[in-house]
């Protein structure tokens, strides 16, 4: 009796780890074929069934910059700019360096000049962000954070080394290196204050509809003081009942509905 | 005087107005047609001008002719001049010209949409143009006559050509207003001895679509001060035209004796032209003004000869010939002509059923193809849409290359392994004057799994746009390809917000501040902590001694005397270092005076303990008067012995405050 209980328990432990290690590929097929429905959606030029499957990956956790670029790519071949550019940035904030992604970036904001000249006869296309934010652009902010960390190290053991240097030529250069590591401590500490926005009041975002009325207060009855392009940058300042304080790129402030602003970074 | 302040004046408006433009890009937009109403048995000339002035170059966007067959079609782009004082960016004033002869396809009214412009950070547009087709007998305007391009209606010839095929050319004096007579040679020119224009060319009978390099010359006798003004561009009809010169350049001249005068010699314009069609073509007048002030003129004001000089090039007549019929294949599809090669691939050679993949065609080489469409492939089990076309055209050493990509996107709707067609050009080559085919690799797809159900059912329509504000154009911008993988990753806490992070990054400053100063402040703590020490001890005889006062206002001789021994106890052992309660009077009294301690104070407080000795065991004997003068004197001897230093701890301390400093 003792022999079968003990394995019928060794059977039941077995199932349980077969059952916990296979769980997550479960999950794991399901979320690749949830992404392959999207490819194929797409390739069918069914891009709002795309845009859908894309958009359960993100849902679910997924913040992947593939998806996000297919999902831009979806959303420009539906010809929703505003979330195909706000795609585009989740894309770089993943990944800065993806050449097609700043390529459809480009074209994306290109589009949005040509859609806007066509409404109103002219259009203002924002092609490059601030000097400080172009400079840092094509680093990823961990890259930035452990050259860094790097640095800072460097810098102090070279000021040791010094310390216990006896030669002079020694001591120069290892002062020499620990200027040139402070430098670039300095500047890689500056550059990761600027990848996380920390000089900048709020949290970057995109506009999503064309006209988005930027309101004096959050209430859909406020006056309205001034409309924002699509796909032109924001920053989200406060949120309130529904609606978001933004600062447009293009100078004002003011309350907009929630579902025309989306945040680049969670 | 008052002239020269006119000038400066106008100096520092030109200066201003420039800084303006750089800041403000200012462009003109405009399409015209030479009529809005005709026939189906018409013709119609477009024009579409472009004035941009500025720093850069405009993008501009050519709306889709539908309803129109384009016939011929020109592209001039004039030089692009600056003229600044310094600037780090110089103004520049571009101008393009494109000229399209429609034929209508069939009657109707077509609105042919605005011309986009995108300059800086900027999109400008145009007004759209409304067309109106009537049926054959519909419209009383008849159709234009054709081939006499840099002629206009109602001009004469003024003159017969000189000199023609030489590179030093003689002749007659130019006439300023009126074309001269076009020429069948490669170098055209009306000799002046003030300036002229020179056109080359490089082959007068080229074959039709053949490269024709065309160079138009100025010869000036006095350098230009300013930009000539252009009148007329040379024209271009019935050729393709690509510019060879770059957008903006710098009017470099060189130095050129002709017919025993010296010229400087200017290149205005250098552009590839291929024929569209066999006949006679011509490359026409250009017609500009040359102005002759300078800014010196103001030190001369009555200087002679005019102001402006205005002179025409001569138009060079070409044969175009028609490809040869020996040897040419029998396609109705345009053959390209020049020298290319195709290459062709698949991103992927295995795909899932029902997934896509893109298939590549790259058609590469010298001369012009533009016109060139490879014929959509077919087979059977895939589903191939239709390609997206990129072309880029280069022109190195004045030879123009061509690249022409097309990329179909290939959904496979059942499995198996697909032989893809191989993809064939047919091409002539001017330079052996022979037909070539050209092929591209053969290629193999193969498709695994089951096709998705409703995969094929589906077809990309052009119609079916999710947003009608959105162009056709817009929609077929050359978005990069979809990603097929993906990691499909989870977000992850940043490394600069992760816990240890910043005690790591604070962790090597710290280390190093101790390092550098740990031992010094140890030192000074240690000797500072012994200080400490001293202080209370002294403090808490010191409160003795207060102690004593208290008793002496209460008449308590012996707790008085107690007191008064422990504050002198407690002192001495203070400054002695040592503990003092075995020492004998004697003992004490030479152990003071081997620390140096002076002679009236170590007797001083010998007697005083022993006084205390004494009355604490007989404390009735004393008065309050004794008591007040031996607190007194107490006081006296602690204060003595406050400010005494042993001669071994005043060293000790001397080599402490060294070290410190």
């Amino acid at each position: 009796m003792t022999s079968r209980r003990a394995t019928a328990l060794a059977w039941l432990l077995c199932c349980s780890i077969c059952g916990l290690a296979q769980a997550p590929r479960a999950r794991a097929d399901n979320l690749e074929g949830i992404f392959h429905a999207g490819n194929q959606a797409f390739a069918h030029a069914d891009y709002s069934g795309a845009i859908t499957q894309y958009q359960r990956l993100v849902d679910a956790g997924i913040r992947d910059a593939d998806v996000y670029l297919n999902l831009g790519l979806a959303h420009a071949r539906a010809g929703e700019l505003g979330p195909a550019i706000l795609a585009f940035e989740q894309c770089l904030r993943i990944r800065p360096g993806d050449a097609d992604a700043n390529a459809a970036l480009g074209i994306a904001r290109a589009a949005v000049g040509k859609r806007h000249a066509q409404r109103h006869g002219e259009a203002l296309v924002e092609t490059r962000p601030p000097l400080a934010e172009a400079l840092v652009r094509p680093y990823r902010e961990d890259a930035i954070a452990l050259f860094l960390l790097v640095c800072d190290a460097a810098l102090f053991v070279c000021l040791v080394l010094r310390r216990f240097a006896r030669a002079d030529a020694t001591r120069t250069g290892f002062a020499v290196a620990a200027a040139l590591l402070g430098l670039a401590a300095v500047a890689s500490l500056a550059a990761l204050m600027v990848k996380r926005g920390a000089l900048l009041e709020g949290k970057p975002a995109i506009v999503l509809r064309d006209g988005a009325e930027l309101r004096e207060a959050p209430d859909p009855r406020a006056s309205v003081r001034a409309h924002a392009q699509e796909g032109s940058s924001a920053r989200v300042l406060a949120r309130d009942s529904g609606f978001v304080q933004v600062r447009t790129s293009a100078g004002p402030v003011g309350w907009v509905a929630n579902p025309d602003v989306g945040l680049v970074a969670d | 005087m008052k002239r020269v302040c006119h000038w400066l004046l106008c100096v520092v408006m030109l200066g201003c107005s420039s800084a303006q433009a750089q800041h403000e890009p200012q462009v003109r937009v405009e399409m015209s047609a030479d009529r809005t109403e005709l026939t189906t048995q018409d013709n119609v000339t477009l024009r579409i001008y472009v004035q941009a002035q500025g720093a850069g170059q405009p993008d501009i966007e050519v709306p889709e002719l539908e309803g129109f067959q384009v016939v011929q079609r020109a592209v001039q782009r004039p030089m692009q001049f600056s003229f600044g004082f310094g600037n780090s960016q110089p103004v520049v004033t571009s101008t393009t010209q494109y000229t399209f002869v429609l034929v209508p396809m069939g009657p109707g009214t077509f609105k042919i949409p605005p011309v986009k412009v995108s300059f800086g950070q900027r999109v400008f547009q145009s007004k759209p143009l409304v067309l109106t087709v009537t049926g054959p007998n519909g419209s009383p305007q008849g159709a234009a006559p054709p081939g006499q391009p840099g002629q206009q209606p109602g001009q004469q010839p003024a003159q017969s050509p000189a000199t023609p095929g030489t590179q030093q050319p003689t002749g007659q004096a130019p006439s300023a207003q009126t074309a001269p007579a076009a020429q069948n040679t490669g170098d055209a020119a009306v000799y002046d001895n003030e300036a002229f224009l020179r056109t080359v060319v490089d082959k007068v009978s080229p074959y039709e679509g053949e490269q024709v390099t065309a160079t138009i010359y100025l010869y000036t006798r006095h350098n230009l001060q300013q930009a000539p003004s252009v009148q007329a561009e040379a024209g271009t009809d019935g050729f393709w035209v690509q510019d060879l010169l770059s957008a903006t350049r710098t009017l470099d001249p060189t130095r050129q004796v002709v017919n025993g005068r010296g010229f400087w010699v200017y290149t205005l314009r250098r552009f590839a032209a291929f024929p569209l069609r066999s006949g006679d073509l011509t490359i026409g007048s250009m017609a500009l003004t040359i102005s002759r002030e300078t800014i010196f003129d103001i030190f001369d004001p009555g200087r002679g000869g005019p102001a402006e000089l205005q002179r025409r090039s001569v138009p060079v007549l070409m044969h175009v010939k028609p490809l040869p019929a020996e040897g040419k294949p029998a396609t109705s599809a345009p053959i390209a002509v020049g020298k290319f090669e195709i290459q062709s691939s698949l991103d992927r050679a295995q795909v899932a059923t029902g997934d896509a993949v893109t298939w590549t065609a790259t058609l590469h080489g010298t001369g012009n193809l533009r016109a060139v469409k490879l014929p959509d492939p077919q087979l059977k089990g895939l589903q191939i849409l239709q390609p997206e076309v990129h072309d880029l055209t280069e022109s190195p050493d004045d030879r123009v290359t061509s690249t022409r990509t097309f990329s179909w996107l290939v959904v496979p709707e059942a499995p198996g392994r697909y032989e893809l067609p191989v993809l064939t050009l047919d091409t002539f080559d001017p330079a052996t004057s022979s037909y070539r085919r050209i092929t591209g690799p053969r290629l193999t797809l193969t498709a695994a799994g089951s096709a998705v159900a409703g995969a094929t059912s589906t077809r990309p329509s052009a119609g079916k746009a999710p947003d009608e504000a959105l162009d056709q154009g817009d929609r077929e911008e050359a978005w990069p390809p979809l990603r097929t993988r993906s990691r499909l990753d989870r977000p992850q806490t940043p490394l600069a917000s992760r816990t240890f992070y910043a005690p790591l990054l604070l962790v090597w400053p710290i280390a190093w501040l101790a390092l550098a100063f740990g031992p010094t402040a140890i030192a000074r703590l240690r000797a500072r902590g012994a200080g400490t020490r001293e202080q209370v001890a002294l403090r808490s005889a010191r409160k003795r001694l207060q102690d004593a006062q208290r008793a002496l206002a209460a008449h308590d001789a012996r707790r008085f005397h107690a007191d008064v021994a422990s504050a002198l106890s407690g002192a001495l052992e203070v400054r002695l270092g040592e503990n003092i309660s075995g020492l004998t009077q004697s003992a004490l009294k030479k152990r003071l005076d081997e620390c140096g301690v002076p002679e009236a104070t170590s007797r001083g407080v010998c007697e005083v303990l022993a006084q205390c000795d004494f009355a604490r065991f007989s404390s009735a004997t004393v008065s309050d008067a004794d008591m007040q003068k031996e607190l007194a004197r107490s006081e006296k001897l602690w204060s003595e012995l406050e400010a005494f230093k042993p001669a071994a701890r005043a060293e000790e301390g001397a080599h402490s405050s060294r070290q410190d400093a």
